[in-house]
């Protein structure tokens, strides 16, 4: 092309663009020299594409990066000695093999630490569903007296006064002066890209990967409601645990107990009838997280299959239809499943590892090389 | 050179007209609307209520409602000839109480009369085995169980005191048998006239589904899934549930 040819094109071309174009009276744009690059999600294929985002957090690579700095960061705890890594440690998918967690003053919650991977795709979080969102349910353990004991605010400070993180607050949030909303909102992003989707399982599902005989008779039984009418066989787990994220994302009272100790989603919305309810939590990477339940009461997957199938509360207040109405033998008062099936539904609970999860230098602490 | 310059003007005049399309609004456009669904769950005419609310089924239970949700699939709306003038794509909404989510929005919807609604309660037999995502289906979807059975069509999850025993009522419908065709009349027709603005609401009554043409007494059957008994509530649902369709 020539340069007259050039110039004509040019001139068409941002002609016609103006033309298009608003009037723009508003004053010029500050000269915009923070612009944190956009975090690409990959979505791997056995999740949703649906998910909610909050518009006023969006993933940057700055946010994430800052967030996993703070998850690691002892000085959002009271004295210095407790991070959210310390009970959410990534070799055990995020979790401390603790049966309840400690904190900075050695006392013992009330609860287990939950494993965290996919939260992406929740919109309750915490055993009893009392955060709506990550940038809520961050506050929590910080500020919990049992837990990190520490303020929010004095967090910020000492945060303030160190020579790394003002840096990356502005990277991350174009402000280098730390806020409160801002170290939570770092946190929440970081904890978005803790994907969980390159398990056994995962593959099987996308036909690259055979499972035994066991392990395919196990996540049949795992997946299937009882109907002995038809000659149907199942476990039951998949009406509370279904779905690819291996949680329906309910709350639900599992025959635990007969009272609770422990109100749970009861606590949060003051309702008698959601007593003894807890979240049933994701199954991915499961083999890793003992102990089991709410309260870690279960040492073992052996003795929370037990639960299932032999020691069900069944006058428990609020137990949930969907186990009570399960049962292998016609008008079973229980769930009936052999020894055999049962360790077969064990081994499905095993191909839900995921040791690129565990592994991943992403999720890693970023102080430590 | 020259043949050069002509190139040029030829891709000058191009740009020229491809600006002047972009830039301009044709009124001779024919008009493309959006449909917005809504469903109203009802149980004899009171808005359904989950978990505290009793209700009196029509054999005489009590019953509670903790859970309810169903699939509404490959939707079309029929002209008063019987053409299916709308057909949507990939065409798969869940509908599910404890969620709140109770709407769709049906895009592209060329102007017509509209007298009647056809959808599929469930999911074809095409599309119930696999995880691709289409719609609202979504491998991670609270109606999964697995990809031999394919999806729960429809759920209902709750508790129930009838004359011989009480307990919890568990109808997880699925099964390809049980993907249900349902026609259903508009009270007045949908005129499009404009691309907003445009309805449609379904009001359900969720006693049908244990009435008509199968009466549902929670002391013979509580639970079903893919048996006989899932067969008498999806004929249920195919008939009574759906009970009343308006456009506006």
């Amino acid at each position: 092309m020539s340069f007259v040819t050039r110039l004509l094109v040019t001139f068409i071309v941002a002609g016609g663009i103006v033309a298009c174009s608003p009037d723009t009276d508003a004053p010029p744009a500050p000269q915009a020299e923070h612009k944190p690059t956009p975090y690409q999600l990959n979505i791997p294929a056995t999740l949703s594409r649906n998910f909610i985002i909050p518009d006023d957090n969006p993933l940057t690579e700055e946010g994430v990066l800052l967030g996993r700095h703070l998850f690691y960061e002892n000085r959002l705890s009271g004295n210095n000695t407790m991070s959210c890594a310390t009970c959410h440690q990534q070799q055990k998918a995020f979790t401390d093999g603790k049966s309840v967690s400690f904190g900075i003053d050695r006392l013992p919650t009330k609860r287990s630490t939950m494993s965290l991977a996919n939260m992406l795709w929740f919109t309750a979080f915490n055993w009893d569903g009392s955060a709506k969102s990550l940038e809520e349910q961050a506050r929590g353990p910080i500020e919990n007296p049992v837990e990190m004991h520490e303020t929010m605010a004095n967090a910020v400070s000492e945060l303030q006064r160190t020579p790394i993180y003002p840096p990356l607050f502005y990277k991350a949030f174009g402000d280098s002066t730390i806020t409160e909303e801002n170290v939570l909102k770092a946190l929440a992003q970081f904890q978005r890209t803790l994907i969980s989707a390159d398990s056994r399982y995962d593959r099987y599902l996308q036909s690259k990967e055979v499972f035994t005989p066991d392990e395919a008779e196990g996540m049949r039984l795992f997946m299937t409601h009882p109907e002995p009418s038809q000659g149907i066989r199942g476990g039951n787990c998949g009406d509370c645990h279904g779905g690819t994220l291996i949680s329906l994302k309910g709350f639900h009272n599992n025959g635990l107990d007969y009272t609770f100790k422990d109100n749970g989603l009861g606590g949060v919305t003051g309702r008698e009838t959601d007593n003894g309810k807890f979240k049933a939590p994701s199954l991915r990477n499961i083999a890793l997280t003992a102990p089991y339940m709410h309260d870690g009461r279960f040492k073992s997957l052996e003795e929370v299959l037990d639960h299932y199938n032999e020691h069900v509360i069944y006058n428990s207040p609020n137990i949930d239809p969907l186990i009570t109405e399960a049962s292998n033998v016609q008008n079973g008062r229980s769930l009936k499943l052999t020894a055999d099936e049962k360790q077969k539904i064990i081994r499905f609970l095993h191909t839900l590892t995921d040791s690129t999860f565990i592994q991943d230098p992403k999720f890693a602490n970023p102080f430590t090389r | 050179m020259h043949q050069l310059y002509r190139h040029t003007l030829t891709t000058i005049a191009i740009v020229c007209t491809l600006l002047f399309t972009a830039c301009s609004s044709d009124d001779e456009e024919p008009i493309v609307a959006n449909v917005e669904v809504v469903v109203e769950n009802t149980v004899a005419g009171h808005p359904l209520k989950l978990t505290d609310t009793t209700y009196t089924s029509p054999t005489g239970d009590i019953y509670a409602v903790h859970e309810l949700a169903y699939f509404m699939s490959n939707i079309k709306l029929l002209n008063a000839s019987g053409e299916a003038v709308y057909i949507e794509p990939d065409s798969y909404h869940l509908i599910e109480e404890q969620t709140g989510k109770r709407t769709f929005t049906l895009k592209n919807v060329k102007a017509d009369t509209y007298t009647k609604l056809q959808f599929g309660v469930g999911v074809d037999a095409a599309r119930n085995h696999s995880t691709d995502q289409y719609g609202d289906l979504d491998p991670s979807s609270s109606m999964v169980w697995d990809w031999d059975t394919g999806y729960k069509f429809f759920s209902l999850v709750g508790n129930y005191t009838a004359n011989t025993k009480a307990g919890g009522l568990v109808f997880h419908i699925g099964g390809d048998a049980n993907y249900k065709t349902v026609t259903v009349d508009l009270q007045q027709p949908l005129v499009i006239k404009a691309t907003e603005g445009n309805r449609i609401t379904i009001v359900t009554d969720l006693n049908a589904i244990f009435q008509d043409p199968h009466p549902i007494d929670f002391d013979e059957i509580n639970t079903a899934m893919t048996g006989p008994d899932a067969a008498k509530i999806a004929e249920n649902y195919s008939t009574g549930f759906f009970r009343k369709v308006t456009a506006e």
